[in-house]
């Protein structure tokens, strides 16, 4: 079962070496927390600009992605970016690894831009449109179906836990022992309508994965060499999943935690204010 | 036309490409071989028809060509927003395969007929739309998706004769044969289309039958000739007339302002009622006790 690390969540099959680790890495570690910056900066100015929500989500899945990035950098691997609606996120990761121009950036949202409000294929790196939510975890089963050689990392939303697609896809997954799978979930605690403990409880969510066949890991979502063990962590003959607890709208007091984010764009006059906020966090 | 679809892909599958089959937990008697010769290309996924489609999708995206199988109300009307969203709009070569057509699955009731999935299908114009009406249209329509993919729909009907068997047919467009020399037109598709042949009033001098193995968005010129020509036009079809090929017809014959005595069977959505009844018992009552006898009259 599970057992307290540090702050991580282990299965027993699954023990991380953390000695000598940091050593090895810390360079690499300071490198993603200056990307997840650069993406936090960039959606702000994405989605004030365009006047377009989901800035909350974006805050909150801005380290999971730059973290993702970054291991992609190193691999032939594959992400599919299953909570669409944080398209300026994903975006922005893009050009934080010059796989689009960050002059495109500047067009997010307008008239005949192929930066649209949900991740769209037509753009490089992006593999699969999606704004449906469900679909990226079975889509990336199929994709580690058929590419043995790649790692297919999905990150999905908490809420998006309610889909049946998930569920089924789990157990699917488990079943094929798809070991070159990891599921990420943004899970900040807040999805469309409410916190997702009222909503639709999953609680204690570790125990379903478990007892679906996963290896699991239960981490904070913002502590970049947490997830950065998380990630490298060998996971055999089972798929793993990260449960990276987030906060929506991380690194902006006024909205962290707060539903209406989910929704409200960021008054231009606070935008300076918020893009120094973001950058004088440690 | 299940075991001729099965035998066509395990037929046409190279070794180094062959496509993969993807299984709702259906397929009992019919999908053991191909799983047998390639158990890594074969997933029967469990009954979960809509992730079914994403997996499929995912596979197709690494440059497969998939094959996803159910009953056709599981594999359609389950299943419509990954067909829309991840099979249609990403263009990606899954061929979704609909088991049993019209009221073939009779005394299984409404859950399991198949009379609307050509109109919720039509709607997802990125898909390519097989009817085929015995087990040599079946084997064409798979072939062209193995050599040509594409976001793909083929409703398979039951076993029945091969048309040929019974006629001499012409080609005259892509997956469009025509039986007969008559000036009066049927129109028609999937296995409803050897009734008309089999019957004693089909007249292959007085009658020409049109059968279309693929559904196309849009009737093209090459079909101007033969509705200019006919004297008198008729469709029967197994589905509601919404979307169906009827309703292409119907088109095709307005804006060509070709004004041409025309009848059109088919399925009634609004009168659908569950009843227990053979497939042709259920078919006759919606389009009429002597539907068949019907196209021949004047």
């Amino acid at each position: 079962m599970c057992s307290g690390t540090n702050g991580i969540i282990v299965t027993e099959s699954w023990k991380l070496n953390e000695r000598g680790f940091l050593s090895s890495t810390s360079d690499k570690i300071s490198k993603i927390q200056l990307s997840a910056k650069y993406i936090r900066v960039k959606s702000l100015l994405m989605v004030s600009g365009a006047n377009s929500p989901h800035i909350g989500s974006c805050l909150s899945v801005s380290d999971l992605l730059a973290v993702v990035q970054f291991l992609l950098q190193e691999n032939n691997d594959e992400l599919i970016f299953s909570k669409g609606h944080a398209a300026a996120a994903m975006y922005a990761s893009l050009a934080n690894h010059h796989i689009i121009p960050e002059d495109l950036l500047k067009t997010f949202g307008s008239d005949n831009s192929e930066l649209i409000g949900h991740v769209n294929h037509a753009v490089d790196g992006v593999n699969f449109s999606t704004g449906s939510l469900g679909h990226g975890l079975p889509l990336g089963i199929g994709v580690a179906i058929a590419s043995k050689s790649k790692h297919v990392y999905v990150i999905v939303s908490d809420g998006e836990l309610n889909e049946g697609t998930t569920w089924e896809s789990l157990a699917i997954a488990s079943r094929l022992k798809l070991n070159n799978l990891t599921l990420i979930i943004d899970a900040n605690g807040i999805q469309s309508f409410g916190e997702t403990k009222e909503v639709l409880n999953l609680d204690p969510l570790i125990n379903k994965f478990i007892d679906f066949g996963w290896n699991c890991v239960d981490i904070d979502g913002h502590s970049i060499s947490s997830l950065f063990k998380a990630f490298k962590e060998k996971s055999r003959n089972k798929p793993k999943v990260i449960i990276a607890r987030t906060i929506k709208g991380k690194g902006i007091e006024e909205m962290e935690g707060k539903l209406e984010w989910h929704y409200k764009s960021p008054d231009k006059e606070k935008l300076k204010f918020f893009i120094e906020e973001i950058n004088s966090n440690a | 036309m299940r075991k001729k679809f099965i035998e066509t892909v395990l037929e046409y599958s190279q070794d180094n490409q062959t496509p993969f089959v993807l299984t709702g937990d259906l397929g009992y008697s019919v999908l053991e071989p191909f799983r047998e010769k390639y158990p890594n290309n074969f997933f029967n996924v469990g009954i979960m028809e809509q992730s079914m489609m994403s997996i499929a999708a995912g596979i197709s995206s690494q440059g497969k060509k998939v094959f996803a199988y159910s009953i056709t109300n599981f594999s359609t009307f389950r299943a419509l927003e990954q067909l829309r969203l991840d099979i249609a709009y990403h263009k990606l070569n899954v061929c979704v395969v609909g088991v049993g057509t019209g009221f073939q699955y009779g005394s299984a009731g409404y859950s399991h007929w198949a009379i609307e999935d050509l109109a919720i299908v039509s709607g997802l114009e990125k898909f390519r739309i097989f009817s085929p009406s015995d087990a040599n249209s079946t084997q064409e329509a798979i072939i062209d998706f193995l050599k040509n993919g594409g976001p793909t729909y083929i409703r398979l009907g039951k076993h029945v004769r091969n048309l040929s068997d019974i006629s001499k047919s012409q080609i005259i467009g892509s997956h469009v044969k025509i039986f007969g020399l008559g000036k009066k037109i049927i129109i028609s598709h999937g296995s409803i289309v050897i009734k008309v042949l089999e019957s004693k009033s089909f007249n292959p001098n007085e009658f020409s039958l049109l059968v279309f193995n693929e559904i196309p968005n849009i009737l093209d010129d090459s079909y101007l000739k033969f509705f200019y020509e006919a004297t008198s036009i008729k469709v029967l079809e197994d589905v509601v007339y919404t979307g169906s090929l009827g309703s292409r017809v119907t088109r095709f014959l307005v804006e060509n302002k070709l004004n041409k005595p025309f009848e059109w069977l088919g399925v009634n959505g609004e009168s659908i009622k569950s009843a227990g009844g053979s497939e042709e018992y259920l078919r006759s009552r919606e389009l009429g006790f002597s539907y068949i006898e019907d196209l021949f009259k004047s």
